[in-house]
């Protein structure tokens, strides 16, 4: 149900990021959606076509890649990756995790007609 | 053309949090958000610990709720500030988003306190999303809800840094196996600490306040 408001915060997000670069259509967008978080990618992508539809976004794409679940054993240092949210290293026993990458909602590119290419900051969740 | 973006899609959330947290440490105050199914004794626990007089740390609670001032007026009868926010009266949002909390925070004079309490929206999926800028997120769980909570919403239980399990005089009548429940938290976070409490009987409500006391202090 919540992805209607983290929806709009994508929307918004990306409009502003539109207005700021001075770019008037987006065909696509790509989204990082790690899959620790409690957002259901169809319903994002669901909402993102009803919130865009009269918008400077409307008929674009919302492309959602889904990041894996890592983390790393702060007890014998392994590097870990999760299928399921049971947190325990399957080399030292240990449950002292840190989870790495799962948790991201990124904005992570913008597909445009024209040609160039622009970079900006880089900052992780 | 691609353009490469890489801007977190909440960070306009996250913003406010970050004002929040700032405003606290700048007034020296500690702040805990509790969360949890509804119905599962959040305004309970709180008012067992307002009992308590927490050691005489001076504190202030801020409820959220969809709609209805009925938890705040069951605090009424502490002499402490408390403030009441409703997401939405007709639906509402599912948790309480950092923004509407720093409007109630307007309500309170920080300089004044040493302590936040917030309730979080009754929910035991997406309040664990949002950073509101709190020192300690606990998720209270009722044991009538059954031992298999964690395994199901292990987000909650991977983000909170207490678990409060509640409820706990009704074990016996529920065919409750709390070391099933240990077993589960600890699969899905195995470092959180988990206190066994009851409203009722008063079970385990010295020991809550002695650990959110000792993290005040070390704060």
């Amino acid at each position: 149900m919540h992805e209607l408001s983290v929806t709009q915060s994508i929307v918004d997000s990306v409009l502003g990021e539109m207005n700021a670069r001075g770019l008037e259509r987006v065909g696509a967008v790509h989204l990082k959606l790690g899959r620790m978080t409690t957002f259901v990618p169809d319903c994002v992508k669901f909402y993102y076509d009803a919130l865009t539809a009269d918008t400077a976004l409307a008929g674009s794409e919302l492309i959602i890649e889904e990041v894996n679940v890592t983390g790393c054993c702060n007890n014998c240092g392994a590097e870990l990756e999760f299928e399921e949210p049971f947190f325990i290293c399957p080399e030292c026993g240990s449950v002292d995790i840190e989870v790495l990458t799962g948790r991201e909602i990124l904005i992570n590119a913008l597909e445009v007609p024209d040609e160039g290419d622009i970079r900006v900051g880089n900052k992780g969740r | 053309m691609e353009i490469k973006v890489v801007k977190k899609a909440l960070a306009a959330g996250e913003a406010v949090a970050d004002e929040i947290r700032g405003k606290l440490a700048e007034n020296d105050v500690y702040m805990v958000t509790f969360m949890g199914s509804p119905g599962s004794g959040k305004t309970a626990v709180i008012e067992r610990l307002l009992e308590t007089g927490l050691d005489g740390f001076r504190a202030a609670v801020v409820e959220g709720d969809i709609a209805t001032t009925a938890d705040a007026e069951r605090l009424a009868r502490f002499d402490i500030p408390i403030v009441q926010v409703n997401t939405e009266p007709f639906g509402g949002d599912c948790h309480m988003p950092p923004n509407l909390l720093s409007s109630g925070l307007e309500d309170l004079d920080l300089s004044t306190l040493d302590l936040v309490i917030v309730e979080n929206v009754g929910n035991l999926v997406c309040p664990a999303e949002f950073d509101i800028g709190e020192n300690l997120k606990v998720v209270v769980l009722s044991i009538a809800e059954g031992e298999d909570k964690p395994l199901k919403y292990p987000l909650i239980f991977r983000e909170s840094g207490l678990c409060v399990v509640s409820k706990s005089d009704l074990a016996g009548a529920l065919d409750f196996d709390i070391d099933r429940l240990r077993t589960n938290i600890s699969r899905v976070n195995g470092t959180i600490p988990v206190i066994e409490t009851s409203a009722r009987t008063e079970t385990g409500i010295d020991e809550l306040e002695g650990f959110l006391i000792a993290r005040i202090r070390e704060t």
